[in-house]
């Protein structure tokens, strides 16, 4: 059974590519407040190309201080996401975890939620959130170590005994935070929403993210062989402590990132990396592009959704795992995962 | 000498010994098999070789260097491992597979190079698989699997090359045309050392042989002088006969079962008839 890349270099990269561009600009026009493509073209080349201005400035406000920050928001979250869904299944060489099952979604959040309640700053609610991401998957590996070897059900169910440790830990904030104005922001971000985001949470989370997707970029081979296993990992010359480790690393970074940004949002991480696989195969030379494309059109199209489905606001939360969980029970029964 | 072993020793953790006192050495060109029964710590023993566990005791040099004193990296580049079962998560190309074994030639952040898969291709050539560098790994048979892993060792261009039971998921056929594999990447000046559990190939593929037995070194030197009826007895603690077939200048050794044993009793009771019998 060949891929899909294999078969057809050329135009996977096209597909790839044009697909998040054309969400892009989709999400530009669509909304409370429809805009044509063409005044939506205008006004993004006008920031870079001298043009006339022949639309409102409200228009313009809408493209630029509402709509950009939510779309770059929901690039990056799903971007994110489903790339370091991909690493952690390829370093523990599992393709039944994503950033949620191994809890690490969980202590990431609930760090967003203590910041949250004691009124953080951006700076300090991607540590608190980082710190305890970090502190989650610890505890899952060590957990999923102390038996043996770490078959691939024992790491899943350490995962889950660290992930509703961490929602216990979250409810509690809940049941302390003040009902009229703290808690309500808490619920409604733990269901998975861009509509908090604002240019200077982008401003952080941004750089802090492309770093991370830079540098597990940089480390797509190493993911390769880590893949392999153990034994075979340090039988071509890796270091797996500290590569593992600087990969976990940053791919917490990246999911303490996204829950910042978006609370948690699930199956991102799960679903896109296999979608990827099926797609262009497990080599993290192409999986890893495969995956940024189609985690940011995937984030970006659900957001879209939630954004024009009904009068109010659908939580993404609920709208990836209403998407995501059915196409992953087909992919399952249809036994088209290829593990 | 390239591998030198002195006074090799190891042990878990927890303190369950595995291994003691184990001196031995390897020969570019040599080839050495490892024998004990299940689970006296051959596969250990080759871990400890490639430096995956560090020795409790003793010392490995390779060239003279001591292998503790080297990285993962330099051991990488002088050694080649392919470990006993390889399960895969991932349905890999082979080619990819087969490129793997480049890695320690390349840069950290790097990704391979066209030489590195000129030189992937022209490996899978030589051991006649190169029509299998499409397919996913996952789908084709334990015989053509064991020699991808073999080709993913050998552009790792090792001096030495560590293989652990290479041969017990093999056919019949493949297993001698592995061995036949063997001998030759051996001509071509590799040391290879590999454990098996037939006494049959090392006595048609090994130069020299190593026997354990309960952690220890029971024996170690030339296939013909060390595989005598009592040592494999005792090893595998089972009656054996060795033949020699002299037309062919191979020996081979066969279990002898209850059955055959009391026939063999008969008909040397036949013969000489007052030799006392064996003590049972």
């Amino acid at each position: 059974m060949q891929t899909w890349i294999q078969r057809r270099p050329r135009s996977w990269r096209i597909l790839l590519v044009g697909l998040p561009l054309a969400m892009l600009l989709l999400s530009f026009m669509v909304g409370r407040y429809p805009i044509p493509l063409r005044t939506v073209a205008k006004i993004l080349l006008a920031q870079i190309f001298p043009i006339e201005h022949d639309w409102p400035h409200t228009v313009e406000a809408v493209v630029l201080q509402i709509r950009m920050p939510r779309i770059i928001g929901a690039l990056l979250v799903g971007s994110g996401l489903a790339v370091s869904g991909a690493s952690f299944q390829g370093i523990f060489h599992n393709p039944l975890v994503s950033p949620y099952i191994l809890g690490v979604a969980s202590g990431a959040a609930f760090g967003a939620a203590l910041g949250i309640l004691f009124s953080f700053g951006t700076v300090m609610l991607h540590v608190t959130s980082l710190l305890f991401g970090i502190l989650a998957v610890i505890f899952t590996f060590a957990i999923g170590r102390a038996q043996s070897k770490a078959p691939p059900l024992v790491l899943v169910l350490s995962g889950v005994v660290v992930g509703s440790f961490f929602s216990a830990l979250i409810s509690t904030i809940k049941y302390v935070a003040d009902p009229f104005e703290k808690l309500p922001t808490i619920v409604f971000w733990l269901m998975g929403s861009l509509s908090r985001i604002t240019p200077d949470l982008i401003a952080v989370a941004a750089p802090l993210m492309g770093i991370g997707v830079v540098a597990l970029g940089a480390m797509r081979w190493r993911i390769n062989i880590l893949s392999l296993g153990e034994e075979e990992a340090l039988a071509l010359g890796i270091d797996t402590g500290k590569e593992r480790g600087c990969i976990i690393f940053l791919c917490t970074l990246l999911t303490a990132s996204a829950v910042c940004l978006s609370g948690i949002i699930g199956w991102v991480g799960l679903v896109i990396p296999h979608l990827a696989r099926m797609m262009v195969g497990p080599d993290y030379r192409h999986l890893f592009p495969a995956c940024l494309s189609l985690g940011g059109f995937y984030v970006l199209g659900i957001d879209n959704l939630a954004r024009t489905l009904s009068q109010g606001e659908i939580p993404l939360g609920i709208l990836t795992a209403l998407i995501g969980a059915p196409f992953f029970a087909w992919l399952l029964t249809k036994n088209r995962v290829g593990w | 000498m390239l591998l030198t072993v002195q006074e090799a020793g190891f042990s878990y953790s927890g303190g369950g010994r595995i291994f003691e006192d184990i001196s031995l050495s390897v020969e570019e060109g040599e080839v050495l098999c490892l024998l004990g029964a299940n689970g006296v710590g051959k596969s250990t023993f080759l871990q400890c070789l490639d430096g995956i566990h560090p020795l409790s005791e003793g010392e490995i040099l390779l060239d003279g260097r001591s292998l503790s004193s080297m990285s993962r990296r330099q051991i990488s580049r002088e050694i080649a491992f392919l470990p006993q079962f390889h399960r895969a998560s991932f349905p890999f190309r082979v080619l990819d597979i087969v490129l793997m074994g480049r890695t320690p030639h390349i840069n950290f952040l790097a990704t391979p190079g066209k030489r590195d898969i000129d030189m992937a291709r022209k490996t899978l050539e030589s051991l006649r698989i190169l029509h299998l560098e499409e397919k996913p790994y996952t789908q084709i048979s334990g015989g053509e699997r064991q020699l991808v892993l073999l080709a993913s060792a050998l552009v790792q261009e090792p001096h030495l090359l560590l293989l652990d039971e290479p041969t017990t998921h093999l056919d019949f056929g493949n297993q001698a045309r592995f061995l036949e594999i063997i001998k030759n990447l051996a001509r071509q000046g590799i040391a290879i050392v590999m454990s098996t559990h037939f006494p049959d190939h090392a006595l048609l593929a090994a130069s020299t042989v190593a026997i354990i037995r309960a952690g220890k070194l029971l024996g170690f030197g030339e296939p013909a002088k060390v595989l005598t009826e009592e040592l494999i007895q005792e090893t595998y603690d089972v009656d054996v006969r060795v033949i020699h077939l002299e037309d062919a200048g191979i020996r081979t050794c066969v279990p002898v079962l209850s059955e055959n044993r009391d026939r063999m009793k008969k008909r040397r009771g036949e013969a000489f008839p007052l030799e006392p019998s064996s003590p049972e």
